[in-house]
């Protein structure tokens, strides 16, 4: 038994390590897209395999999911802009796509020219075999699961992981969540959204299919958001699965946002760093310290801290594929 | 240290962190408003600062009581996170406080296109409170996370313009802050893979000289070398300062690379302490010795303001380096290191600040053509050569007294027998001269015979703010003393 | 199975054989960076080589007999969000860069900086994209 799950390590990492290669070595724009999305779903099993599901839940969503669909979006528009420029006037999609391939098959990188080969193969080699040393002679460590284990009574939640990240260690997880929002605020101040190619109009598929996709999607982010108290979940994971959802919507509709622009959208996307923010503040005031909560109330507070947070994500995560502010924030 | 002081002190740490996190949300939240809450929070976050510094320098007489240590949501390490307060990050948060509440001013003028204002607000005050909370951080992935915080808001303010130029260098910037981003989280995960803690404070009692300790050293090291454009990972640097707003120019200069700068001392005056060998002391010192040439080379042949500006940052910078092997043979050395590093963010702000006027007021920043507007902004142009004043060490400056110290440490090491002693301080030395030259350049045509043209004409922050905020660099020196002493309340220093 | 046999496989933990292809995603992603110069493929470097980074954590965390440390895990789902947003930010600030200047290639080494530049602070919002880059090194490859 052990010797075959040895073998299924061995066969696991070098796939990803195999395709991670072809992606990075591909001339092809969009079979580096596609490989890296494939990377993204055996570093889920990965995480399966280290007993990590949350983080396989969140590589599969985010890592995968979220990051392959701004990598795909991203190809896209980068040809129609080389194509608006070559042909000097703005590039009208095809009203009826026939397929991905089309679109992008016209991104190319040229392969990289020799004189850096040595060089750089000598690096990468010298810093992965130093790396590889070091860990085989670090001792193995004790870790903070006892520490997290003694104190699980106190977190209010059953689950440890969620307990770390929402009590424990709040804090990063605050500042987490801000890192989202800033990199939301960067992407917005690079230009409006109508400074970006629009995308074509989809087929009757997308639209059908949603109808059905939409609403167990919801049903699934709110049930991994509540989940996270006690199985594995949380704010993190339902944000992207909400968020894809809401990815799957604009796709639809490329003319028009699903979310109101102004004020409603600025309030959803601050809402997760605010409540938490008010909760930390409230904790300092209450005695309990800065993002300290009190024993009775814990698991009231973190659950509102994750239902915000959860809303704040995905609507950061859709804002970011639409990737443009929208034009009613200019006014 | 009175009862009431022992708990206001903690409060008021994590009053500090509140209070910069509150002001940003709310500018994001509020964009309409975001230039006035900037201005308020501006002031806030100075005026709390300083009571804080009040609070701290009455704490104690030593570090042992001075130094304080929060306990974030109640939870000690190593299951949670702590902040930490003393001499070394109380100066620096001094500083960032002064360069912040100058630039917020500054950029009351600068910044006036309304939409323009609405992107930048929020970023900046999201900038500033990264620097806060990474100044207070205690805990070694804590400091990955705050660095991101501060690295995405800057690459973010570097590309506001929207231009070509902007773009591409923000976008370098970017990818160079990544690079150095995981470098610095692999070496975290290292140490915990080792020490199993991420407490900084836990680590340093149990890091010793082994494989693992050497293998984050570098590769933590070179991730915040990489994000302090320190010699030879520089390469950023003048790209991504030539077309950021002037603003973000004197923050990314003054407050950015300064915060990585005290990362790594920070590092290795704790965890990384026992790696921190003479050999290694010479090779770092060598490094500096190549930044002050280099650097200086580029700053005397670069064609506009902002260029030599953005090289003598580099050039400076391998001051701090060529200071690394004098920390190590004189242990108190390491505080007028850190005093150099306070006047030089200082004197570097403001020199950005009023290239930001003259470039506005000339629609340029070519140093040939800058003349006519050289000549008719006196002010500015004061301004300018105050803070220049300062970077070159003239008598009297801050900068003077920071280098002296440096000198007499070198010299220390020269009676002590060091070779090496000679090549630090015939650097120190000739650095001070090539600063002069390139000082010099910058202001030389204000000297010239020619028209005077006062240009474009601009708000009264960009004309008073840079001359402000130049004098407080040139009379840092007369806080030298209290800035030495403060940093002495720093525990487990050398 | 032989006792030479039986050894290695009980050496090959996950807490061993994870790291070592953490730090092998590692050194592949910096190679990639190092030698690819188009800007989506650099991004995805940079993505292995933070996979990498994760690999390791949770690799170190899974050694050793009991559950696994649950506080590695939260630093590993931290970071995939940092991540993410980090790659989404690049993105776009590859598709505004390529509007500007036509091709989303980086070479390594400084550009021209000393070319004339438009004053950064009349606060004309460049909406509809500003002046070409610099010449000579910002061109791609043929």
């Amino acid at each position: 038994m052990n010797g075959l799950l040895v073998l299924f390590d061995l066969v696991l990492l070098a796939g990803i390590v195999g395709v991670a290669w072809r992606c990075l070595a591909s001339t092809d724009l969009f079979r580096a897209a596609v490989l890296f999305v494939t990377f993204g779903l055996l570093l889920a099993l990965a995480w399966v395999r280290l007993e990590a599901p949350d983080i396989a839940l969140a590589e599969a969503a985010i890592g995968a999911g979220i990051t392959g669909a701004l990598l795909l979006v991203t190809l896209e528009r980068l040809r129609s802009i080389m194509a608006e420029r070559r042909s000097g006037r703005p590039h009208t999609p095809p009203p009826d796509p026939t397929g991905p391939h089309a679109l992008l098959r016209a991104l190319h990188d040229p392969p990289p020219e020799r004189r850096t080969f040595i060089p750089a193969l000598t690096f990468a080699l010298v810093v992965g075999a130093l790396l590889v040393t070091t860990l085989w002679h670090q001792p193995p460590s004790m870790g903070l699961e006892p520490v997290v284990d003694a104190h699980m009574d106190a977190s209010g939640v059953d689950h440890p992981v969620t307990a770390v990240l929402l009590n424990f260690r709040a804090y990063d997880t605050f500042l987490e969540l801000a890192i989202v929002l800033i990199a939301l605020l960067g992407a917005w101040s690079l230009g409006r959204h109508d400074l970006i190619p629009a995308r074509p109009a989809p087929g009757p598929i997308l639209p059908g299919t949603l109808r059905l996709l939409v609403p167990v999607a919801i049903v699934t982010g709110v049930y991994v958001l509540w989940a996270g108290s006690h199985a594995p979940g949380g704010a993190f994971q339902a944000g992207a699965i909400l968020g894809a959802a809401g990815i799957l919507l604009v796709l639809a509709r490329p003319r028009q946002l699903p979310m109101a622009p102004g004020v409603p959208l600025r309030l959803g996307i601050t809402a997760g760093v605010a409540v938490f923010l008010l909760v930390g503040l409230y904790g300092l005031a209450a005695g309990h310290g800065f993002l300290g909560y009190d024993r009775a109330w814990a698991y009231p507070l973190i659950i509102l801290i994750e239902v915000a947070a959860t809303l704040s994500i995905a609507l950061t995560l859709v804002a970011l594929f639409v990737a443009g502010r929208p034009a009613g924030d200019d006014a | 240290m009175t009862p009431a002081d022992a708990e206001l002190l903690p409060a008021g740490i994590a009053g500090l962190v509140g209070l910069s996190l509150a002001v940003a949300v709310l500018a994001t939240a509020w964009t309409r408003q975001a230039h006035r809450i900037g201005l308020l929070g501006a002031l806030a976050v100075t005026a709390w600062v300083l009571g804080l510094s009040a609070l701290f320098l009455n704490a104690g007489p030593d570090s042992e009581t001075a130094a304080t240590r929060v306990a974030l949501g109640g939870w000690d390490a190593p299951l949670g996170l702590m902040l930490q307060l003393d001499g070394l990050s109380m100066t620096l948060l001094v500083l960032t406080a002064v360069v912040g509440l100058a630039t917020s001013l500054y950029s009351l003028g600068y910044v006036h296109d309304r939409i323009e204002r609405r992107q930048f607000w929020p970023l900046w005050l999201w900038l500033w409170a990264g620097l806060n909370m990474l100044l207070l951080s205690g805990d070694a992935f804590n400091l990955y996370i705050t660095l991101e915080v501060v690295s995405l808001s800057a690459v973010a303010l570097v590309a506001l313009t929207g231009t070509a130029a902007a773009v591409s260098g923000a976008m370098r910037y970017l990818l160079v802050n990544i690079l150095g981003s995981l470098s610095f989280l692999m070496g975290v995960v290292l140490l915990f893979g080792e020490h199993g803690v991420l407490d900084l404070v836990l680590l340093e009692a149990r890091t010793e000289a082994g494989p693992a300790e050497r293998m984050a050293a570098v590769l933590m090291t070179a991730g915040l070398m990489l994000k302090a454009a320190l010699f030879p990972l520089h390469v950023w640097l003048a790209p991504a300062h030539g077309s950021a707003p002037a603003p973000v120019s004197a923050v990314l200069s003054g407050l950015v690379v300064t915060g990585s700068f005290y990362l790594i001392l920070r590092l290795w005056m704790g965890v990384f302490a026992p790696l921190a060998t003479p050999t290694f002391g010479i090779l770092v010192g060598l490094l500096g010795v190549g930044a002050l040439v280099w650097g200086s080379l580029q700053a005397l042949r670069a064609g506009r303001l902002k260029s030599i500006v953005a090289y003598s940052t580099v050039a400076q910078f391998g001051y701090l380096l060529v200071a690394f092997p004098l920390m190590l043979v004189d242990p108190d050395a390491w505080r007028v290191v850190v005093f150099f590093a306070v006047v030089h963010a200082l004197a570097k702000a403001s020199v950005f600040l009023a290239a930001g006027t003259l470039q506005h007021a000339a629609g340029h920043d070519r140093l040939a053509d800058l003349g006519d507007v050289l000549r008719g902004r006196p002010r500015t142009v004061f301004a300018l050569g105050l803070a220049g004043v300062s970077l070159m060490g003239l008598p009297f400056t801050g900068g003077f007294i920071a280098k002296y110290l440096l000198l007499e440490a070198g010299l220390g090491t020269v009676l002590a027998g060091s070779v090496f002693g000679v090549l630090w301080v015939l650097a120190i030395a000739g650095g001070g001269l090539l600063a002069a030259a390139y000082v010099l350049r910058m202001v030389a045509p204000s000297f010239q015979r020619g028209r005077a043209d006062a240009g474009e004409a601009s708000s009264p922050w960009m004309d008073w703010v840079p001359l402000g905020l130049a004098t407080v660099a040139a009379l840092a020196g007369l806080a030298g003393t209290l800035t030495l002493n403060t940093l002495a309340l720093t525990p487990g220093a050398p | 199975m032989s006792g030479l046999a039986e050894t290695v496989v009980h050496a090959l933990t996950p807490g061993l054989l994870y790291p070592t292809g953490g730090a092998t995603l590692f050194a592949l992603g910096l190679y990639g960076l190092i030698r690819r110069h188009h800007l989506v493929l650099r991004i995805l470097a940079l993505n292995i080589m933070g996979s990498g980074v994760f690999m390791v954590l949770l690799g170190v965390a899974a050694r050793g007999e009991g559950p696994p440390d649950p506080v590695a895990q939260a630093l590993t789902l931290t970071g995939i969000v940092v991540a993410v947003s980090a790659t989404a930010f690049a993105l776009g600030l590859v598709v505004h860069l390529t509007r500007l200047t036509g091709h989303a290639v980086m070479l390594p080494g400084p550009p021209d900086d000393d070319a004339a530049m438009a004053d950064t602070s009349r606060g004309e919002h460049h909406a509809d994209g500003g002046p070409d880059a610099p010449p000579s090194d910002e061109d791609p490859p043929s």
